[in-house]
C-alpha cells in the first residue's frame, strides 16, 4: 500500500500564519471553574457544551470556530469565568471576527493576571490584528519580560519579529495607499478558507481554491483539522460572480489541489498537486475544448523539495517559482529561471537576498504586461503574516527592491496571493478582514489614483436687491411742476344808456365758496379794467361805481374750457335816475312766508349802501309772485315781503321817509308764469326809483 | 331793466389762423406748454396716489398737448417699467434723453432698464451719467454699486454703497450689498458687522441671514453659521438655499448624518436645482454609498449637462465603483468644462 504525504498548499501559508506560530495553551475548563454555585438552573446544557467545545478546541486550528460556537453558548450560563473567555478569545484570534478577541482576553487577564502564560502573547496578538500597535508592542514586552533567566531559552524568538511588524505596521497605517478593497461576496467565499485567485486571460472566468466541504461525507484532514483543497470555477455576469463550480474531474484529483496560473492564451493550467514530492506544479493542455490529465512540469525546476507557486513572464521566456530546495535563504524562497538558447529552462537561480528572506516568501504573480513581480512574504517591513510586495525590473534588468504595498492591501494578517490585472486598476487577492465569511476571503482591490477633492457648492445670493420689488426701489415719486394757472379778466365798464366808460368803478370778484373777495380792481380813466384771479372756478362779480346802480353776476369760469390766461368781461351800468328799476336777485323768503332768510344779507347790504351813499334818492320796494294761488293772497305776501326789504333797511340806518312799499301779486310778471323758470323769475323783489 | 353782457372768449389755438402775429403765436404756445404742463401735474397727483392708469393716462394727454414735452415721458416711463412693458418704457426714456439731455433722472431709469437687462457695462455708464447730472438720490450710488459689484470692481461698490447709506442711514439693502462688497474683499468680520446691520433695519431680508451664515463660516464660526441659515429658513420655508448651505456647513464639519439630511430636503424642495443633487452625492460618497452618490450626480448633470463640478465628482464616485474609463470621461469633460484640477485626475487615465 502505497502511502501518500499529503501536503496542501495552504498548508505552508497557515503554517507560516504566525498567529498561532507559538501554541497556545490548552487550559482545560474544570467544573469547579465554570459553575456558579447559587445558579443550576440551566448548568447541565452549559456543561455539554463547555465539553463539546473542548473537544473541538483540542481537535486543532481548523475546528477552533466550531470550539467558539459551543463556549460562547456555555459564556450565557457564566460570562464571568476567566478561563472560558481566555478560551473564546483564542478561538476568536483564529477566525476572521478576531476584532472580539481583545475584549474576552482583556476579561480573562482583569480576572486573573496568570490565566495562562501567554496570556500577554496573546492579548498582544489581539492587539497586533487590530492594529492597536502600542499595546501589542507593550503586551509583546509584557510575555518577554514574564520569562525567567533559567527558562528563557522556551522563549519564542518570532516575538521580536512581530514587535518589529507593529513597529513598521505603525508606519503604514499612518500613510494608507488609495483603495477600495470589497469582498467578492457569499456566491464566492465560503465560511471556511478561499484563496488564490486567478482569472482567466479573457476576464471573464475566476478560478480560486476553496477548503469548504463539497460533500457531506467529507473528513477533515488531520494536519490542520480542515477539509481538502478543491479548485473552484466562476463565470462573471456583468458586475458579479456566477455561483462557483468545481472544477472538471480531470483537474481534480483525490488529492490537495490548487490553481496556480495560466498560460497567457488560456490554453495551459498550471495547478499545485499536494501528493507529488511533497508539493509539486503540474501542468494540464486544452485540447478541443477539454483538459487533459495533468502532468508533473517538466524541466529543472521541481525537486524533492516542495515547489508552491509559478508564474511567467508575458513571453513564457522566464519563470517565478516559490521552492524550498536546495539554495534557500530561509524557508520558502523565490527562484528564477528562463529559457536559455537551446529553448530549455535554466538552473534555477535563488533570487538574492534582497528579495528572499530568512522567512518565507510565497505567492509570485507576473504582472500580465509589465516586468513587475508581486509575492507575498513575511519578512521585509511585514505588518504581520504575509503582505504583499511588488518590484520592478529597470531597462537594464535590475530588480528593484520589494515594496510593501501597504495599508489597506496589507494587514497584521495573511495578505496573500495578489493578482493586478492589465489595467493596473483592479487586483485580486486572499485576506483575512472584518466582516468577512470566515477564514480566508477572496477580495478584489480597486486601485485609486490620487486623492481627488469632492466639489460642494454652496450658493448665496450675495446681493439682496433682486429681493426688493420692482416699483420699491427704483422709483421716485415725481414733483408737480411749477404753473402759473392766474386767470387775467380784463374789460370796461359803460354807461348802459350813452356807452361813455365809467372810470373809477369797483369790481370785486368773490370766491363763492368761501363767500371771500378774492380780487378787487378800478376802472381807468379810459373805463377799462384788469384784475387777476387766482384760477378757473366760479365767481361772483359786484360791480359798483358813483351815481349808478350796482351790478352783480356770476361769472361761470369754471364751466369754461379756459386754455388761455385772459378772458374779457365788459360791462354796462344804468345810471340812478328816477323811474329806474333793478331786481333784486339774492333776496330769498321762507316758503309762503315773509321771513328773509340769512344768505339775503349780501344783496341787503348792497341795497342799504346805495341808499347810504346816495343818501337823496328815495325807493319804492315792491314785492311780486307767480300766479299759483288766489290774487289777494299774493297780493297780501308780496307786500308783506316788500315791507320786510324796507324793515331791514330802516334797521340798517336809512331814514323810513325814504322808502315806499308795495305789493302787486301777480299783476307785473317779467316772465311766462306757465313754466317754473319764470314763475321763479316773477316771485321777485325790486326797486325804483322815486326821486333823487 | 338793462341786460349786462357776460362774454368768455373762445379758445383760439394756435395752429388755427395764418393771419396771428408772431407774439400771438408765441402765447399760444405758451397756454398750449402751460396746459400740458396742468395735465401733467394731474398725471403726478395720479402717479402719489399709486393710481398708474389715470395718470399714464394725463401723461398720455399732456403728450398729446404738446409732445416735445421730455417729463410726461419720463413719467410714463416709470409706470411701464411697473407694468414690466420694458420696451415700451425704453422708448419713452429715450425720447425723454433726446428731448433733454439734462435730466438725470431719465438716464437713472435708462440706466435701471439696462439693470434689469443685463446690461451692466452701459447701466454703470448711464448711472454715473445721472449723478454726474445731478440726480444724486441714494439709489442712485446704490445701484451703481450694484453694477460696480456685478462687473467685479469691489472696491467701487464699497464706495457707492457706502455713499448710499451716507444719504440714507437706515438703507437696510444697501448694508447687506456693501456686507457682500466686504466678503468679495476677504473683510469677513467686516461684512459679518454690516449684514447685521441690514437686519437690524430690515429683518426681512432673509439673504442677510444666509449671507452672514456664510461669512461665519469663513470665519471658522460654524455653530453661529447654522443658526442663521436655520433662521433664514425659518423666516421664508420655501428658501431652500439656506438649507443647502446648513448642509454644507454640516459637510465642512464632517457631520455627513445630517449633511444627508439637509441635501435631501433640498432636492425635495427645489427638484430642479442642480447643486442640491451634487452635494446629496459627494455627502454619499463620504458616506460611502457610491452607487447612491452615482444616481444623485447622474441628476444633477441631467439638470445641469454644462455642471463641471459634478462631472468631477461623479468621476469620483466611478472610481470608488472601479468604472475607471467612465470616471476618466467625467473627468474629461470636467476639463472641456473648465474645472483645470480635473487635468490631472486624468494623467492616471492614460
Amino acid at each position: 500500500m502505497r502511502i501518500f504525504k499529503i501536503t496542501i498548499l495552504s498548508l505552508f501559508i497557515l503554517c507560516a500564519n504566525s498567529l498561532f506560530s507559538k501554541a497556545q495553551e490548552n487550559l482545560k475548563i474544570k467544573k469547579s471553574d465554570f459553575k456558579i454555585e447559587i445558579k443550576e438552573v440551566g448548568f447541565k446544557d452549559a456543561w455539554k457544551d463547555i465539553k463539546e467545545g473542548e473537544k473541538l478546541f483540542t481537535a486543532g486550528l481548523g475546528t477552533f470556530p466550531n470550539a467558539l460556537v459551543y463556549y460562547l453558548k456555555a459564556n450565557k450560563y457564566n460570562s464571568e469565568c476567566a478561563k472560558l473567555s481566555y478560551k473564546i478569545g483564542v478561538c476568536y484570534l483564529a477566525t476572521d471576527k478576531f476584532y472580539y478577541a481583545t475584549e474576552y482576553l482583556e476579561k480573562a487577564y482583569l480576572k486573573d493576571n496568570n490565566i495562562a502564560d501567554d496570556v500577554h502573547l496573546m492579548l498582544a496578538r489581539a492587539y497586533h490584528l487590530n492594529l492597536d500597535f502600542d499595546n501589542a508592542i507593550e503586551n509583546y514586552n509584557a510575555y518577554y519580560n514574564s520569562f525567567s533567566v533559567k527558562n528563557l531559552e522556551k522563549y519564542d524568538i518570532s516575538v521580536d519579529k512581530y514587535i518589529k511588524e507593529c513597529k513598521y505596521g505603525q508606519e503604514l497605517v499612518n500613510s494608507p495607499v488609495r483603495v477600495i478593497i470589497n469582498n467578492l461576496g457569499e456566491r464566492i467565499n465560503s465560511e471556511f478558507d478561499d484563496y488564490n485567485p486567478v482569472l482567466h486571460p479573457n476576464q471573464n472566468l475566476l478560478y480560486f481554491t476553496s477548503r469548504c466541504n463539497v460533500d457531506k461525507k467529507d473528513k477533515r484532514l488531520k494536519v490542520d483539522n480542515k477539509y481538502k483543497e478543491n479548485i473552484f470555477i466562476s463565470e462573471q455576469a456583468g458586475e458579479l460572480w456566477r455561483k462557483p463550480k468545481i472544477i472538471e474531474n480531470k483537474l481534480d484529483s483525490k488529492s490537495n489541489e490548487s490553481l496556480l496560473t495560466l498560460s497567457s492564451d488560456g490554453s495551459k493550467i498550471f495547478l499545485y498537486n499536494g501528493e507529488e514530492n511533497g508539493g509539486d506544479i503540474m501542468v494540464s493542455e486544452l485540447k478541443k475544448d477539454s483538459w487533459k490529465s495533468p502532468k508533473r512540469i517538466s524541466g529543472r525546476i521541481l525537486s524533492k523539495s516542495k515547489e508552491t507557486t509559478i508564474t511567467f513572464s508575458p513571453d513564457e521566456s522566464e519563470m517565478f517559482f516559490v521552492s524550498n530546495q536546495y539554495g534557500t535563504i530561509g524557508g520558502m524562497d523565490i527562484f528564477y529561471s528562463k529559457i536559455d538558447a537551446k529553448g530549455k529552462w535554466t538552473e534555477p537561480m535563488n533570487m538574492n537576498a534582497a528579495i528572499n528572506t530568512p522567512y518565507d516568501e510565497e505567492a509570485v504573480y507576473w504582472h500580465p504586461k509589465v516586468d513587475k513581480l508581486y509575492f507575498s512574504s513575511q519578512g521585509h517591513n511585514s505588518m504581520g503574516g504575509f503582505d504583499v510586495f511588488v518590484m520592478e525590473r529597470d531597462i537594464n534588468g535590475v530588480w528593484s527592491s520589494p515594496e510593501n504595498l501597504g495599508y489597506p492591501i496589507n494587514t497584521p494578517s495573511d495578505d496573500i496571493f495578489f493578482k493586478m490585472d492589465e489595467t493596473n486598476k483592479h487586483a485580486y487577492y486572499s485576506s483575512v478582514r472584518d466582516n468577512g465569511y470566515g477564514g480566508k476571503d477572496l477580495y478584489k482591490v480597486i486601485i485609486l489614483g490620487e486623492e481627488k477633492m469632492l466639489k460642494l457648492k454652496t450658493d448665496d445670493i450675495y446681493l439682496a436687491w433682486n429681493h426688493i420689488p420692482i416699483d420699491d426701489l427704483f422709483y421716485h415719486v415725481p414733483s408737480e411742476i411749477k404753473v402759473d394757472t392766474a386767470l387775467f379778466m380784463v374789460g370796461m365798464v359803460t354807461d348802459s344808456k350813452s356807452g361813455e366808460s365809467i372810470k373809477l368803478t369797483k369790481i370785486e370778484v368773490i370766491d363763492l365758496e368761501l363767500s371771500q373777495v378774492v380780487a378787487t380792481g378800478l376802472t381807468d380813466t379810459a373805463g377799462m379794467y384788469q384784475i387777476k384771479i387766482p384760477k378757473n372756478k366760479d365767481y361772483g362779480v359786484e360791480v359798483t361805481a358813483k351815481d349808478y346802480l350796482f351790478f352783480v353776476e356770476i361769472a361761470y369760469l369754471s364751466q369754461k374750457q379756459v386754455v388761455k390766461s385772459k378772458i374779457t368781461v365788459n360791462f354796462q351800468l344804468d345810471k340812478i335816475d328816477v323811474g329806474a328799476t333793478m331786481v333784486l336777485n339774492n333776496i330769498f323768503f321762507e316758503t309762503n312766508k315773509a321771513t328773509i332768510k340769512v344768505e339775503s344779507t349780501t344783496e341787503l347790504e348792497r341795497l342799504a349802501n346805495l341808499l347810504i351813499e346816495n343818501p337823496t334818492i328815495r325807493l319804492e320796494i315792491s314785492g311780486h309772485t307767480d300766479n299759483v294761488g288766489s290774487f289777494r293772497a299774493n297780493q297780501k305776501l308780496s307786500e308783506s315781503r316788500a315791507k320786510s326789504v324796507v324793515d331791514y333797511m330802516v334797521s340798517k340806518g336809512v331814514g323810513s321817509s325814504r322808502l315806499e312799499y308795495k305789493g302787486y301779486s301777480f299783476n307785473q310778471p317779467i316772465a311766462d308764469n306757465n313754466t317754473a323758470e319764470g314763475r321763479g323769475k316773477n316771485r321777485r323783489v325790486e326797486f325804483k326809483v322815486l326821486s333823487k | 331793466m338793462k341786460q349786462i353782457l357776460l362774454s368768455i372768449l373762445t379758445i383760439l389755438l394756435a395752429f388755427n389762423s395764418f393771419s396771428q402775429n408772431p407774439n400771438s403765436i408765441e402765447n399760444e404756445i405758451k397756454e398750449i406748454r402751460k396746459n400740458a404742463s396742468l395735465k401733467y401735474n394731474e398725471g403726478v397727483r395720479f402717479a402719489k396716489e399709486g393710481k398708474y392708469t389715470e395718470a399714464h393716462k394725463k401723461f398720455d394727454q399732456s403728450l398729446f398737448l404738446y409732445s416735445d414735452f421730455a417729463l410726461p415721458y419720463l413719467e410714463r416711463a416709470k409706470i411701464k417699467i411697473i407694468r414690466q412693458e420694458f420696451d415700451l418704457a425704453m422708448n419713452d426714456v429715450a425720447k425723454a434723453i433726446e428731448l433733454n439731455d439734462g435730466l438725470g433722472e431719465a438716464f437713472y431709469i435708462r440706466a435701471y432698464m439696462k439693470l434689469l437687462m443685463n446690461d451692466h457695462q452701459n447701466a454703470l455708464t448711464d448711472f454715473t451719467h445721472a449723478i454726474q447730472k445731478g440726480f444724486t438720490e441714494s439709489e442712485s450710488y446704490y445701484y451703481r454699486g450694484l453694477m460696480n459689484f456685478e462687473l467685479g470692481d469691489y472696491n467701487s461698490s464699497l464706495i457707492d454703497f457706502t455713499l448710499a447709506i451716507d444719504k440714507n442711514y437706515d438703507f437696510a439693502y444697501a448694508y447687506n450689498e456693501r456686507a457682500s462688497s466686504k466678503r468679495m474683499l476677504g473683510d469677513f468680520h467686516g461684512a459679518i458687522h454690516d449684514y447685521k446691520q441690514a437686519l437690524a433695519y430690515d429683518s426681512t431680508i432673509i439673504v442677510a441671514y444666509d449671507n452672514r451664515g456664510s461669512c461665519k463660516i469663513k470665519t471658522g464660526d460654524f455653530e453661529g453659521a447654522i443658526e442663521d441659515y436655520t433662521k433664514a429658513f425659518q423666516k421664508d420655508p420655501e428658501y431652500y438655499l439656506a438649507i443647502n448651505n446648513r448642509g454644507s456647513a454640516y459637510y465642512q464639519m464632517s457631520n455627513y448624518e445630517l449633511a444627508l439630511k439637509d441635501f435631501t430636503k433640498v432636492t425635495e424642495m427645489n427638484k430642479e436645482y442642480a447643486p442640491g443633487y451634487n452635494n446629496l452625492g459627494i455627502t454619499k460618497i463620504q458616506l460611502a454609498n457610491y452607487l447612491g452618490a452615482e444616481k444623485d450626480l447622474d441628476k444633477a448633470i441631467e439638470l445641469d449637462p454644462e455642471y463641471g463640478a459634478a462631472y468631477v465628482n461623479r468621476g469620483y464616485a466611478k472610481e470608488f465603483l472601479g468604472k475607471f474609463p467612465a470616471a476618466c470621461a467625467d473627468w474629461k469633460m470636467a476639463i472641456e468644462l473648465g474645472i483645470e484640477e480635473a487635468e490631472k485626475y486624468i494623467t492616471e487615465c492614460e
